[in-house]
């Protein structure tokens, strides 16, 4: 396995490890070391086939899925987090509408911890409350925009929210992280 | 002897209703497929790992190290809650394909 190439310590233990349960196992039925041993390395592969197998899982642990919704439900944490705590600090809004915000930021706190916890990001929940965020994030950008000036405040919170918009965009149009890659067996 | 395609199409699903009985390790789930499929259904062994290891990637399997019984240094898996629910999708799936395939063929003896 090595002279194929696999190197990393890992997919060498395990290899190791299902090669000396199948030499056991041979030699149970009767079968000398050496042709246990040869019997074995035969079952498990083609070493430079199996390197290309395991090489394509490098490309997946790069951009691995998990990882990413893992990033993104922790934005969407914080971001939330953050709101719900102006709001309950400075009140800026009325009721009606801070009633709505509750709600909506409650369903993105629930929606970026099942994100964390590793729920895929297809869920139907997830992409809900995406859908709703990414309304009311290009809301803000829109109306941002018309009452443009030069407060530097009011910038920060449009780029703020147009981050937020980035983050609910990623999450509902890339549901194909966990697409699973056809084995070859 | 299955084909090729139809080998690597099932082995999620295999892995996964495996799991979800018990922990189980590479060289354990290789043998019990062999055996259930009564020799029929061969993997080529050590293409199972980059599988594994792949769906530990897209969460719906952990693993640890633990011992064998001879003391060695072994890798265990299981299944995890998204696993359960994939391997739900498969069977789902699979069974919707079996019952296609079983109306068309009693057709033809009718």
């Amino acid at each position: 396995m090595l002279a194929a190439g696999i190197k990393a310590p890992v997919p060498l233990d395990e290899l190791e490890a299902h090669l000396r349960d199948e030499i056991v196992w041979q030699m149970r039925s009767g079968i000398d070391e050496q042709r246990a041993f040869e019997a074995a390395i035969s079952q498990i592969g083609n070493g430079a086939e199996l390197k290309k197998e395991f090489a394509k899982n490098k490309g997946l642990l790069r951009f691995s899925s998990a990882l990413i919704e893992r990033i993104l439900g922790a934005l969407w944490l914080v971001y939330c987090c953050r709101t719900l705590f102006l709001m309950v600090r400075f009140h800026t809004v009325n009721f009606r509408t801070g009633l709505l915000m509750l709600v909506l930021y409650v369903a993105g706190l629930y929606g970026s911890i099942l994100l964390i916890r590793g729920a895929p990001m297809g869920r139907k929940i997830i992409r809900t409350i995406a859908v709703g965020f990414a309304v009311i994030s290009l809301f803000v950008i829109v109306v941002d925009s018309i009452a443009f000036s030069d407060n530097i405040h009011l910038r920060l919170h449009t780029l703020r929210t147009a981050a937020f918009y980035f983050v609910s965009a990623c999450l509902l149009c890339w549901p194909s992280f966990s697409k699973p890659t056809v084995a070859k067996m | 002897m299955i084909r090729k395609e139809l080998v690597a199409a099932s082995a999620e699903p295999l892995i996964l209703s495996l799991l979800a009985k018990s922990e189980g390790y590479g060289y354990a789930i290789i043998q019990e497929v062999k055996e259930r499929s009564g020799g029929k259904l061969q993997w080529t062994d050590g293409m199972l790992y980059p599988v594994l290891h792949r769906m530990e990637q897209r969460g719906l399997l952990k693993s640890r190290w633990g011992e064998s019984e001879t003391g060695r240094k072994r890798k265990y898996y299981s299944i995890k809650k998204n696993g359960k629910a994939a391997m739900a999708k498969h069977h789902e799936q699979w069974s919707l394909v079996h019952s296609v395939l079983a109306g068309l063929r009693k057709e033809q003896y009718v």
